[in-house]
């Protein structure tokens, strides 16, 4: 930019132009000079990011994962169909949500199988993300290409979630279209609305495993490395992240058949507080409360605080009320694992192979 | 149109891969010379933008790189060492990607492209995968890409490696007619690709500079240290043991022509007449041969004429004693002296790094400032 300063002041001496006249062509020309490179720059991500689309799509691994997903999207379709006349028989309200929650005798739900497989499609689209380029040797080139070295990351960020975006959104339209065409009944607006919600949650949940997948493609120099490494942590937060809780629970607020009320409900917090650091449980938990209109809360509740409530269904407004910390903190959560890969992937050195 | 390298320097760890290097590119084909691990892929990774120098600044027409950015990228084409390649990619896709990073506009991506495979005998491959391609296609490919943006500053780190004879020739001439009113800078140890073309030679020795100038500037500097004679064939092992020989070609009578780099003719004159039967296998008296830039580069590294242990032995020896008792600047500067003195007459316009450090001296000692770099 200066250098194109300099030589436009070069040409401004040698013109004979008044001076009002020289200076506005003169930021005109550097105004389009530099919108020239903007536009170039953008190009560059956006040619970065179509990459990356193509290679996704492309990925054998990715359609391995992608059918697994619908797989299970149709196992627990079918569970649901199966069982969604005993559900009805009890609560006939909320028909076209049921199809989301509901498990059939042997199968999960689709959002217990989302909350378990969902982080994986994360992990595979991101864990070889910079990796892969350093040790194939074409970040080289591509960082010395004139695209900002960000458009790097963020392209591939962005494909990434763009991927996910829709591939959440297939199957929600795919859970919904089938649902109606199985039980006949349209959904109303409030459950298309929580719908839309839990789609919404599923995506940033998946982001998040995302950009802790490209963070560890930052920082480990072999592929393998930051797969074992997603896919560990995928685990201890689906598996072991309760039993850990309630360890740590137990040992800082030990239950016995003395213990008081207080000590119990001490238990209890310290318990979901250290649950609630998991993705995997803020994303079930939110999900449980936006997709079943009757959870009146997300703490504990007591008989005393109950007594009095008029049993009823919470609006969609207050269903997201209650989620609305998760959601933020799901979206902070994946904003820190991106700035992490950001500003690990602008600080560290590019070396040859 | 200048890229001047103002005292780069830059360290991996204890290591000093680039220290202290100053240079000012100008329009034409500049040839990096120097042994593995010299450090001219790290020096022109950082002219690149890829790597930031540890000291010193390089800029573009008097403005830092790292000021430029985007505009700086977009007047140079890059050829790393390494050519990395999307292995789902074809010749197509790679350099339309290519072009879509480079911000080329989509009317004239084709046009272009279509004229590199032309040029760079690729159109016959335009749509195969680049993982199916020889080795040598694959280079070309690289190099097509660098040149996609007619960039005005070209890069490129061992460009050749890997290209059979004709291809080198072709893309030396490629190079020649590109560079007419560009810088192209590349680094290479094979050194016929530079020895032609090449505008302007540096050649770098353990992250330092130690030589710059044309190819004849440069070859002066071992006139009169290169030579050549006839000798029986079982004379050879000897003289490969004892003298630091570059050529070998069998003549048709069962002997041997040797040529060989040597401060004079005295060592070889003393070999012929020693040794048993010497008399009647003394071959001929040695004579001063035409130097040429393979000469200078094996006088300047050694270590790379594998046959000569006796030449290594005494090079290392040397350079530690020279390192233990001054520094390592001196050992350099000792052996860019040592390069000048048997010809200091021949070698008046060629500066190396000894010449540029005793002008430092000389500079800081009569507070004079001396005239500029001599071309």
């Amino acid at each position: 930019m200066k250098a194109e300063t300099v030589r436009e002041s070069n040409v401004s001496e040698s013109s004979a132009k008044p001076v009002n006249d020289m200076g506005t062509r003169k930021r005109g020309r550097e105004k389009a000079a530099r919108d020239g490179r903007n536009s170039r720059a953008r190009s560059g991500l956006y040619a970065l990011y179509r990459k990356e689309m193509a290679d996704h799509l492309h990925s054998g691994r990715f359609l391995i994962v992608l059918a697994l997903i619908i797989l299970t999207s149709y196992a627990s379709l079918y569970g649901a169909v199966s069982n969604l006349s005993d559900a009805v028989a009890t609560d006939s309200d909320y028909i076209f949500l049921k199809l989301f929650t509901l498990s059939g005798s042997t199968i999960p739900s689709f959002t217990t199988f989302i909350a378990l497989l969902g982080p994986f499609v994360g992990l595979t689209l991101g864990f070889d993300a910079i990796n892969s380029e350093r040790s194939e040797g074409t970040l080289n080139r591509l960082i010395s290409q004139p695209i900002y070295r960000d458009a790097v990351i963020n392209g591939k960020f962005l494909a990434g979630a763009t991927i996910i975006l829709v591939m959440v959104l297939s199957m929600g339209l795919f859970i919904g279209a089938v649902g109606i065409l199985k039980t006949g009944i349209p959904p109303t607006a409030e459950e298309v609305g929580r719908a839309a919600v839990f789609l919404l949650f599923t995506a940033v949940y998946i982001c998040f495993w995302l950009s802790l997948s490209i963070l560890f493609s930052v920082l480990c120099r072999h592929a393998a490395t930051s797969a074992m490494l997603g896919i560990g942590l995928w685990i201890f937060f689906a598996l072991f992240m309760n039993l850990v809780a309630s360890i740590v629970a137990g040992a800082l607020y030990p239950i016995n058949d003395t213990a008081t009320v207080g000590r119990v409900l001490d238990n209890y917090e310290c318990q979901t507080m250290i649950n609630r650091l998991s993705p995997y449980y803020l994303y079930s938990e939110a999900v449980s409360t936006i997709m079943d209109p009757t959870v009146r809360t997300t703490n504990l509740v007591l008989p005393q605080q109950l007594s009095g409530a008029i049993t009823g269904y919470l609006s969609l407004g207050q269903s997201v009320l209650l989620v609305w910390p998760h959601l933020t903190g799901l979206a902070a959560l994946t904003a820190v694992m991106f700035a992490g890969s950001y500003i690990g992937f602008m600080r560290r050195e590019v070396r040859s192979r | 149109m200048e890229l001047q390298i103002d005292h780069i320097s830059k360290s991996f760890k204890d290591k000093r891969a680039v220290d202290g290097v100053s240079m000012t590119l100008t329009p034409g084909v500049w040839g990096l010379l120097g042994a593995n691990g010299a450090g001219k892929t790290t020096l022109m990774r950082m002219i690149a933008g890829i790597m930031e120098p540890d000291a010193g600044q390089i800029r573009y027409d008097g403005l830092p790189i790292g000021t430029l950015k985007g505009r700086y990228r977009e007047i140079f084409g890059y050829l790393p060492q390494e050519f990395g390649f999307y292995p789902e990619f074809t010749v197509k896709d790679y350099l339309e990607y290519a072009a879509a990073l480079k911000g080329l506009p989509v009317r004239d991506t084709k046009r272009r492209i279509m004229e590199l495979l032309e040029m760079l005998s690729l159109s016959d491959v335009y749509r195969k995968k680049i993982v199916k391609l020889s080795g040598g296609m694959k280079r070309r490919v690289g190099i097509a890409q660098a040149l996609l943006n007619e960039p005005e500053l070209l890069i490129m780190d061992e460009p050749t490696s890997g290209l059979d004879p004709g291809e080198r020739v072709r893309f030396r001439n490629l190079l020649s007619e590109f560079a007419k009113d560009r810088i192209v800078l590349i680094s290479t140890h094979i050194v016929s690709d530079v020895e032609y073309i090449a505008t302007r030679n540096a050649v770098m020795k353990d992250g330092g500079l130690i030589a710059e100038g044309t190819t004849e500037e440069l070859v002066k500097l071992v006139d009169g240290k290169v030579w050549q004679c006839v000798i029986s064939a079982e004379r050879l092992p000897e003289y490969e043991r004892r003298l630091r020989v570059v050529n070998l070609r069998n003549e048709a009578d069962g002997r041997v022509s040797v040529r060989y780099l040597a401060e004079n003719a005295g060592e070889a004159m003393a070999l012929r007449m020693t040794g048993a039967g010497a008399e009647a296998n003394a071959g001929t008296a040695p004579i001063p041969a035409a130097p040429r830039l393979e000469d200078l580069y094996l006088w300047l590294f050694p270590q790379d004429m594998a046959h000569d242990a006796t030449g290594e032995q005494r090079k290392l020896v040397t350079d530690q004693h020279l390192a233990d008792s001054s520094g390592r600047e001196q050992v350099q500067a000792a052996k860019a002296s040592s390069l000048e003195g048997g010809f200091r007459g021949a070698a008046g316009t060629v500066r190396t790094r000894g010449q540029a450090a005793s002008d430092r001296d000389s500079d800081s000692a009569s507070g004079q400032k001396k005239g500029g770099r001599n071309a």
